[in-house]
């Protein structure tokens, strides 16, 4: 046996020793994988743009990149598809310390944060003096959200505020009539609809869904600086008190993985949502009808903003064809396709088309105006996952403490 | 007496049939959910409402070349199978039956491999990739896997209980170590290099993360990764995905239902008459 | 060596050559370097050399968007880790997923194993259907199993018979661990059975005839020829499974689409999703290294001790 631990220790010794050795002399070996441009074609500099999305996402960006000469005929814009955005978020750091990452992203607002705070993205407000890009194509609220620190660090694509969805149906049949404007007509209402296999209300032990609450007291998590303040407390409060009531349910416990396919299912009559139902519903229950209205008044008008924008990623080899060429993809041709996939575009001139197209959000219009950004911190990650670990403990573990308990553990880390 | 044995028969049959559904209901219900419409899932429809269309999408619209992942995905496998079936056992072999000097260590070095998840060391190896020219190559994609620490690890446990007789008795023949591994023991670990090449194949042919890692585009995309791009609009599309898990299953199964007739007895049948 | 072809030297070459590849592929010393050396250039450089390079890591405050600014902070991540209680609730998981699924799995799947060695009509269809959930995407089996494992199901009615809540497994903090060990063995079994099922070829006729002319018992040639014969394959299961076990990924995943990792309330929380949470969702790739080092410590210890128990001695 003393045979094998010398064996063992002598391995570890082994490591250790070329551990050191190597880590003198190297481990920073950069790596530039040389230039695959192939320049030869009259100087033409080459862009790659990653993203992840579906078939059709990918045909209008084709699309982009084959017309992008006659705006910028030095450009050539390549589109590399991700599989997936975890996939994406795998790959990025080998492909940074590689050298091939992309030079531009889209991405959503919903966790951009974290990504600009951490350095992944240039700021663009230079590159707009150089390359001639008009920013005043989109409006100050796009342009805000992705302002960090006074600085631009997005190309806004699109803009959609959240919703509270109804089953038109399950509220006909109950007789209810005018449709809620606050959280108060949406309890009375639940206490109605919840009856059965039906629960009143979903509500998703989800940030997203959360932070639409808390906003719509006036609250907001202000970038970490204000997790348990009063607003959010009372926005906190009131969801727990649902769920005490039996109102309210979490997916989750129905065995479902998001609020969409609760509703769906028609297992729960409202709920928290985005523009995203109207697709999905499209597929997985065409008979439901729903109707989309703001997000329900707590104390004021409040809800998140799901915006989604190019950004230039801080090692891009040539940033200002790469900002170009993100402008470029929010042209017209391009703007109007994503349109009709469903996309709020972030063009003024374009958006009043939107709700034309799609009527069943006509509603939302007005909530265009107050909604914002989602404000999380910069640990973005760390504090949904974190929010949501305590809401299931109380909620599905039943760990017994209060909303402001919560917030102050959860504010404890966010300093 | 001849009936107490049907009996007992007739119990194992039952008994195992039990079993079987039990372990094949998942994979069924995988498949029923592959041919339903989205607004049935999770529901128990007629036959009525099947439908084709969730394969049909993959084989239909341009942007899915599920021919070209299928190619792929064969001579990733393969490549990887057959560099596993040379140096696994070599190295197996050579941790059970010699002695030599760093054995010991070797052994642990073997064991440590498979302890670190993948994870940890994809960076790394993706920008070792990258400097060889070898993203979206099957270079990449093979070499780093021609070799597995956890079948070294299985074929060395096998290769212990090979009797020491057999190995003496082919040196009377005149052959050298080397020629009894080949000649000899090779063959007749039959069984466990089976088990290895379905392990490996297995293994190889549903690996998602590294090639979709390393070959990202969707020309180099094997099944799996090219299966999974599929996604519907904001959501999954369950019934879909699942045709896709149906589609890339399938062959696997197909492979280890060939193979395991191979598991005749290897050893026992050669018998040790020396 | 040195006789025979110095002699022969000048007579014949071929000889010489012979005699030299004779002595390299007859002595175990060489012939042993020689058959790990494939294994072992490809080990170091897609292995090692990769290693150490997260090793290195481990020691630094990094964070992937700006690796050129990771700064060496000596143990800290690794202090930081030994007082994160989190860390050692994932660690008392990924323990118990071990301590739970390995014995049922093991013995399950050499079950299976002399089931379908058996002179069975249709065993290849046996043998197969056992092993599909062993090759089959995870996170399907893991979706199919989240319909199976909903509230009000007849499984969980069933459970609930038996003294279990009827509650949707996976949502309840009390039960979801112990769904992920009702995966995990689900998918090892077939795993164990082809294993086993090689192992069972293996065996020498000739022992059980030795075992029959003693007049042994069914169940004694099992307990005396079989298990002992298949003891150092038992040690490669169960130190193979118990590796799995730590790795364990996608199945928590699955349960965890669209909510944190661990999901419900980090009930399913292991020390690999640690890591991955920390490391990759977190970006914090030197605190998420230094995760896996330690991870990496603790399985070493383990297997060493499943060795030293275990396996056959040398």
């Amino acid at each position: 046996m003393g045979k094998m631990n010398k064996k063992f220790s002598a391995m570890l010794v082994l490591c250790l020793a070329l551990v050191v050795s190597l880590s003198a002399c190297g481990g920073s070996k950069s790596a530039d994988n040389t230039d695959k441009a192939s320049g030869d074609k009259a100087e033409k500099v080459t862009v790659n743009f990653g993203f992840w999305g579906t078939a059709q996402d990918l045909e209008i960006y084709q699309k982009a990149a084959d017309t992008i000469s006659e705006q910028y005929p030095e450009i050539e814009l390549k589109i590399k598809q991700y599989p997936s955005s975890e996939q994406f978020w795998n790959t990025l750091p080998g492909e940074i310390a590689a050298g091939v990452a992309p030079d531009f992203i889209k991405m959503s607002n919903e966790g951009a944060y974290e990504y600009i705070n951490k350095g992944l993205f240039s700021p663009i407000d230079d590159l707009v003096q150089t390359t001639g890009v008009d920013m005043n194509r989109f409006p100050d609220t796009s342009k805000k959200i992705w302002n960090v620190d006074g600085k631009q660090y997005g190309v806004p694509n699109s803009d959609m505020p959240a919703m509270f969805f109804i089953n038109e149906q399950m509220w006909k049949d109950a007789g209810l009539g005018e449709y809620p404007t606050t959280w108060d007509e949406v309890i009375e209402a639940a206490k109605v609809l919840n009856k059965g296999d039906v629960k009143g209300i979903i509500v998703n032990l989800d940030a997203f869904h959360i932070t639409n609450y808390v906003k719509s007291f006036g609250g907001g998590w202000g970038n970490g600086e204000t997790i348990n303040s009063p607003e959010n407390v009372k926005a906190l409060e009131m969801i727990i008190d649902m769920y005490d009531q039996g109102l309210a349910v979490t997916p989750k416990s129905l065995g479902f993985g998001w609020d969409g396919e609760v509703f769906s299912n028609e297992q729960g009559a409202m709920s928290t949502g985005g523009y995203w139902y109207k697709g999905y519903l499209k597929d997985a229950n065409p008979d439901l009808k729903m109707v989309a209205i703001p997000v329900p008044k707590g104390t004021t008008n409040g809800s998140t903003m799901s915006s989604d924008a190019y950004m230039v990623l801080k090692d891009g080899k040539n940033k200002e064809a790469a900002l170009k060429a993100a402008y470029y993809m929010t042209n017209d041709d391009t703007q109007t396709a994503f349109m009709e996939l469903g996309f709020n575009p972030a063009v003024s001139s374009l958006s009043e088309q939107y709700f034309e197209k799609n009527p069943e959000f006509k509603a939302l219009q007005p909530a265009l105006e107050y909604s914002t950004d989602y404000g999380y911190p910069t640990d973005t990650k760390r504090f949904t996952d974190e929010l949501v670990k305590e809401l299931e403990g109380l909620i599905l573990g039943g760990s017994g403490k209060t909303a402001q308990q919560i917030l102050d553990d959860i504010q404890a880390q966010f300093k | 007496m001849l009936t107490r044995k049907n009996n007992r028969r007739l119990l194992l049959y039952i008994g195992t049939i039990i079993l079987g559904l039990l372990f094949a209901l998942p994979f069924l219900y995988t498949i029923y959910t592959s041919v339903i419409p989205m607004r049935h899932v999770n529901t128990l429809t007629s036959p009525a409402n099947w439908t084709f269309e969730n394969f049909k999408i993959f084989f239909t619209n341009d942007a899915y070349n599920v021919p070209r992942w299928f190619l792929n995905t064969v001579i990733m496998t393969g490549a990887v199978v057959i560099g596993n079936l040379i140096i696994n056992p070599m190295a197996g072999f050579a941790l059970a039956k010699l002695n030599f000097k760093g054995k010991g260590l070797i052994y642990w070095i073997v064991v440590a491999t498979m302890m670190v998840p993948y994870h940890m060391i994809l960076i790394p190896v993706y920008v070792n990739v990258a400097q060889l020219g070898w993203l979206n190559t099957f270079w990449g994609l093979t070499v780093p896997f021609l070799y597995q620490g956890l079948y070294i690890f299985m074929l060395r446990q096998f290769f212990i209980s090979v009797p020491n007789e057999f190995l003496e008795a082919a040196r009377m023949d005149g052959l050298t170590k080397m020629g009894a591994f080949w000649r000899i023991v090779y063959p007749l670990a039959r069984s466990s290099l089976i088990t290895m090449s379905i392990l490996a194949f297995a293994g190889t042919w549903n690996s998602y993360l590294v090639p979709s890692t390393l070959a990202n585009t969707p020309e180099m995309y094997v099944l799996v990764v090219g299966l999974n791009s599929v996604k519907d609009m904001f959501f999954e599309n369950t019934p879909m995905i699942m045709a896709g898990v149906v589609l890339s299953t399938l062959p696997i199964i197909l492979f280890f239902f060939l193979f395991q007739r191979q598991y005749i007895e290897g050893i026992s049948n050669a018998g040790v008459k020396g | 060596m040195s006789d025979y072809s110095s002699k022969h030297a000048d007579l014949k070459g071929n000889k010489i050559r012979q005699s030299w590849f004779r002595s390299l592929a007859d002595s175990d010393k060489t012939l042993g370097w020689l058959f790990t050396l494939p294994f072992l250039i490809l080990w170091a450089w897609w292995f090692l050399y990769p290693f150490i390079q997260s090793f290195v890591r481990s020691f630094q405050d990094a964070n992937f968007a700006a690796l050129d600014q990771a700064k060496f902070i000596g143990l800290e991540n690794y202090v930081t880790i030994l007082q994160d209680k989190e860390f050692f609730q994932a660690l008392l998981h990924s323990l118990e997923i071990v301590v739970i699924s390995i014995p049922i799995q093991t013995v399950l799947g050499l079950l299976l194993a002399i089931l379908v060695n058996q002179k069975l009509k249709g065993k290849g269809i046996f043998r197969t259907v056992f092993f599909i959930p062993y090759i089959t995407s995870q996170i399907a089996i893991t979706t199919v199993f989240m319909m199976l494992f909903k509230q009000g199901t007849f499984l969980t009615k069933f459970f609930g018979a038996l003294g279990f809540g009827n509650v949707t497994w996976f949502a309840d903090t009390n039960y979801a661990l112990l769904f992920v060990c009702i995966l995990f063995i689900f998918q090892q079994a077939g795993f164990t059975m082809i294993v086993y099922l090689s192992g069972l070829q293996e065996i020498p006729k000739d022992l059980y005839e030795a075992g029959e002319i003693d007049g042994a018992s069914k169940w004694n040639k099992f307990r005396y020829i079989t298990v002992p014969f298949l003891k150092p394959i038992t040690f490669f299961i169960v130190s193979v499974s118990t590796i799995a076990g730590f790795q364990i990924y996608d199945q928590i995943a699955a349960i965890s689409r669209y909510g944190a990792l661990g999901s419900p309330a980090g009930a399913t929380s292991t020390v690999v999703t640690y890591f991955y949470q920390h490391g990759i969702r977190y970006m914090n790739i030197g605190y998420g290294s230094a995760a896996v080092v330690l991870f990496f410590i603790i399985i070493m210890l383990i297997t060493y001790l499943q060795k030293k128990f275990l396996d056959e001695k040398e």
